[in-house]
């Protein structure tokens, strides 16, 4: 293979794989809410966007410094993804999908008041090390692609020795099972739900914060993010670890590479056929209503 | 004229406390004058919005059904009202007679359905609204990327109507082509309500374990709520690019979808009546932002009220009216 | 519609390695009134599942009459009539009592769709003859007065006999109900009895009733089937069954009996 083929191949792999890893950063906080709460937030993208609006309106218009203004994004973010399942979902009927329809509508909320408050022009960030690259091999390394890559392995990594190894992941984990049966042996379910909501939120501001140094940036800029996050649930299943967790830096690699091959209009279709064809030849099960008449 | 059979009424408070049969009756009688007053009284404007209400009320009636009544969240919705518009739109340039276009949007609306129902028959919950919010995005993709075509995301003109002295875009004639289109959409939808198919649905929303076990087919009801749905879509979008005169994709996006549900919700899924609220609402309560100068404040509004309805008021408005007035009934007594 | 036979040859169902049913081998004739009886994980609840199609059998033949169940879905099964109460009772929890055994009307003969949704006459003809049926169970069964109630807002005897009014609406070949009685107070578990006894005293069906009440057993059944760790260990009249010895040991242990 010709070395200027073979490093654009390198080329694309890589930034597939930071956006893959940034995606890992957010498969993390779906997981950990759809495993405690059950619960699938549409707004989550939104979570992390009002806290990098803020930082941003905070930096670059008001002068604040910028730790303070990043650490003011991070808050708002927490303080929205807290509020989302404390005043929202756990107040809301126990209708089935009632909770995507309810989380649709904060998405609407939250992105038109985003809009309201900061504009509707797409800005430029941060540049979080985006501007920091090396030359190997006629392959461009960017360094904040290195870093969202280390990013992904590490919270993957880290997600998974926490729910295994320590007795928080158990906690979670039997919460995640029953949550009846976890509060009678003493776990704290809802100080543990709260907290699976805070860490989301800051999962969800983290990945946002980068992508806004990659992408340029409006009220929408995380929706199709989160919507290939939760296709990548969808395929390797929400209530499992590893395989959303691949399936993430996978599809993130799928995207980069139509693109690549195809051009940027060919995104969306890309995605499609994907889905159709992996629905249409992997049969899932039902929900618990087919186990029910086992009774 | 029975508007509600005898033995319904006896089984059903509600309705004998409120004297259903006389009170539809009136209830028909009170539209039928309002319907009368908007042209006769009102200004050119008011009767242009309310023609995009029975528009737009036609379309939610469509989503009622596969979401209201069978209980499958599609967030595909705006794309099948997408999908009439352009048909319309584009039927001026490829030059379709138009004697043929209805049987045409029909044609394409049951396709359109059928394509959309069948990765969705064994998924629910957000398998099956993503995999409907991804054929909305094909659509919005289809249309972006056909500039020659369709004019992409700067959107295309629409020729009217002219029969005559008809003319779509005409105030008064866009009025009785909607009101038209309006009033077969809603019996339709109200025979539905009386029909197998109907509880069929109902059937398959709550409960697939119980279909199941009554010999519903499932498949085939999911399948046939979807058709309907787009078809009801696609007729009000074929009627609005006639009426309106120009169509563009952020009509039909995935936002337009979410308005949809929320006119859903808002007005109470599964009744005709909470349908009509909501469509009357996610029309004319951006026209009056739109009048006082806060375009943007709608979606705010629009979110808001769909987490409002859904944590205390998931009936719908409709259910409350109905709080109210069973209230009121124990207080009479 | 006249009863049919349920033949069952060597049916067997298993859930991993566990053998739920082994080699059940039986005929429930045409008409019949049969308990089927068992200590708690004895394979009932499964049996009733097998025959109506909502658990697959890993081998065997069940056959209703001439026509083989076997390779049909649970919905193609009920649409011929075989009808099958849920122990944890399922119903449309939004929809009132009396909207929920309209539903049960799916098998009497409908217009095709373009009729229903144009009100034709004959659309009109069968929602009146749906309502008319409605009616009818729910006065059978004593539900009249809160027939407009939701039933998610009712106690679970309610629930319970909407599930049966549903059930019975239209007049099953098979009829597979599993524990009806569980939660019932004695006055409706009387008139439990007197109903099933009345539909089965008008002829046309075959019923096949799971039930730890042995009063009820005696009282409505003729015939009794006794299962223990997924066989059948006793057939015959209920008095028969339940002063058997093996019945005895499977339900009170080895100490006890003979």
């Amino acid at each position: 293979m010709p070395a200027a083929a073979l490093a654009d191949a390198a080329q694309v792999t890589l930034s597939g794989l930071a956006t893959g890893g940034l995606y890992a950063v957010l498969m993390l906080g779906v997981l950990l809410v759809f495993q405690v709460s059950k619960n699938i937030n549409f707004a989550y993208g939104q979570t992390g966007m009002v806290g990098v609006f803020l930082s941003y309106f905070l930096y670059a218009v008001i002068g604040i410094p910028i730790f303070v203004a990043l650490l003011a994004g991070l808050a708002l973010a927490l303080l929205v993804a807290s509020l989302t399942d404390r005043l929202i979902i756990r107040n809301i009927p126990a209708r089935q999908g009632f909770d995507l329809v309810v989380t649709l509508g904060e998405l609407l909320l939250l992105t038109s008041l985003a809009q309201i408050a900061f504009g509707t022009n797409a800005q430029s960030y941060l540049k979080l090390l985006t501007n920091w690259a090396a030359v190997r091999g006629g392959v461009f390394i960017n360094a904040n692609d290195i870093l969202c890559i280390l990013l992904g392995v590490a919270v993957t990594l880290g997600g998974h020795l926490i729910l295994t190894r320590t007795s928080l992941g158990t906690s979670l984990r039997a919460s995640a099972a029953d949550a009846a049966i976890a509060r009678s042996v003493g776990i704290n379910v809802l100080g543990l739900r709260t907290a699976v909501w805070a860490v989301s939120g800051i999962l969800a501001w983290v990945a946002a914060t980068l992508f806004a140094a990659r992408l340029s940036v409006n009220a929408f800029y995380m929706t199709p993010i989160v919507i290939n996050v939760f296709i990548a649930g969808m395929i390797g299943g929400l209530d499992r670890y590893w395989p959303p967790m691949i399936a993430a830096f996978t599809i993130a690699l799928y995207e980069s590479w139509a693109i690549f091959l195809f051009g940027e209009a060919a995104s969306a279709p890309a995605i499609f056929i994907l889905v159709i064809l992996l629905l249409s030849l992997v049969p899932k099960r039902y929900l618990e209503e087919r186990h029910e008449a086992r009774a | 004229m029975r508007l509600v059979p005898d033995i319904v009424l006896r089984h059903r408070p509600l309705e004998r406390a409120t004297g259903a049969r006389r009170g539809a009756l009136f209830g028909v009688i009170a539209l039928a004058a309002i319907w009368l007053a908007i042209p006769i009284f009102f200004g050119q404007y008011t009767v242009f919005i309310a023609a995009q209400v029975m528009i737009y009320a036609v379309a939610t009636l469509g989503l009622d059904i596969v979401y209201g009544r069978a209980g499958q969240l599609s967030l595909a919705h705006a794309s099948f009202f997408g999908l009439g518009a352009y048909a319309a739109a584009l039927s001026g340039p490829l030059g379709i007679p138009l004697w043929i276009q209805p049987a045409l949007v029909l044609f394409l609306a049951i396709g359109g359905g059928i394509i959309v129902a069948v990765p969705t028959l064994r998924l629910s919950g957000l398998r099956l609204a993503l995999v409907t919010l991804l054929f909305g995005e094909l659509f919005d993709w289809a249309i972006d990327h056909s500039l020659a075509l369709t004019g992409g995301s700067q959107g295309m003109t629409v020729a009217p109507i002219t029969i005559g002295p008809f003319n779509s875009q005409g105030t008064l004639d866009a009025y009785l082509l909607a009101s038209a289109l309006a009033l077969g959409a809603t019996l339709l939808t109200r025979q539905l309500a009386r029909s197998q198919l109907g509880r069929r649905m109902l059937a398959v929303r709550d409960s697939e374990l119980a279909s199941a076990s009554l010999g519903v087919p499932i498949v085939h009801t999911k399948i046939t709520a979807f058709i309907l749905s787009a078809v009801f879509a696609g007729a009000a979008g074929w009627v609005y690019a006639y009426v309106v005169g120009f169509v563009s994709p952020t009509t039909f996006n995935l936002f337009a979808s979410v308005y949809f549900l929320v006119a859903v919700i808002l007005g109470g899924a599964g009744r005709i009546v909470g349908v009509w609220l909501g469509a009357a609402y996610i029309v004319l309560v951006p026209e009056l932002f739109n009048l006082v100068g806060y375009p943007n404040l709608f979606p705010v509004l629009g979110g808001g009220v769909l987490i409002a309805i859904a944590l205390f008021l998931p009936g719908g408005l409709v259910e409350g009216a109905e709080l109210v007035l069973a209230e009121l009934g124990r207080y009479r007594r | 519609m006249t009863a049919a036979a349920l033949a069952l040859d060597g049916v067997s169902v298993r859930f991993g390695g566990l053998a739920a049913v082994t080699d059940v081998t039986t005929t429930f004739a045409a008409g019949s009134l049969t308990g089927l009886i068992g200590p708690n994980g004895a394979g009932k609840t499964t049996l009733l599942n097998a025959i109506s199609g909502f658990t697959v059998v890993l081998s065997g033949r069940i056959a209703m009459d001439a026509i083989d169940l076997t390779p049909l879905s649970a919905a193609e099964r009920a649409r011929l009539g075989v009808m099958r109460g849920f122990q944890t009772v399922r119903l449309l929890e939004r929809e009132t009592v009396f909207d929920n055994v309209l539903v049960g009307c799916e098998r009497l003969p409908q217009p095709h769709l373009l009729g229903q949704l144009l009100a034709l006459p004959d659309q009109r003809r069968c929602r009146a003859r749906d309502l008319a049926a409605t009616e009818t169970a729910l006065r059978d069964l004593g539900l009249l007065p809160i027939a407009h109630r939701r039933v998610d807002e009712l106690p679970f005897a309610s629930r319970r006999l909407t599930e049966i009014a549903r059930l019975l609406v239209v007049r099953p070949t098979v009829l597979l109900l599993d524990e009806p009685a569980a939660g019932l107070d004695t006055r409706d578990r009387r008139a439990l009895v007197e109903r099933i006894r009345a539909y089965h005293e008008a002829g046309g069906l075959t019923t096949i009733i799971i039930e730890h009440d042995i009063e009820l057993v005696r009282q409505l059944c003729a015939r009794c089937v006794a299962l223990d760790m997924g066989r059948i260990i006793a057939i015959g009249t209920p008095s028969e069954v339940l002063s058997g010895q093996a019945v005895q040991q499977a339900y009170f242990g080895a100490r006890s009996g003979a």
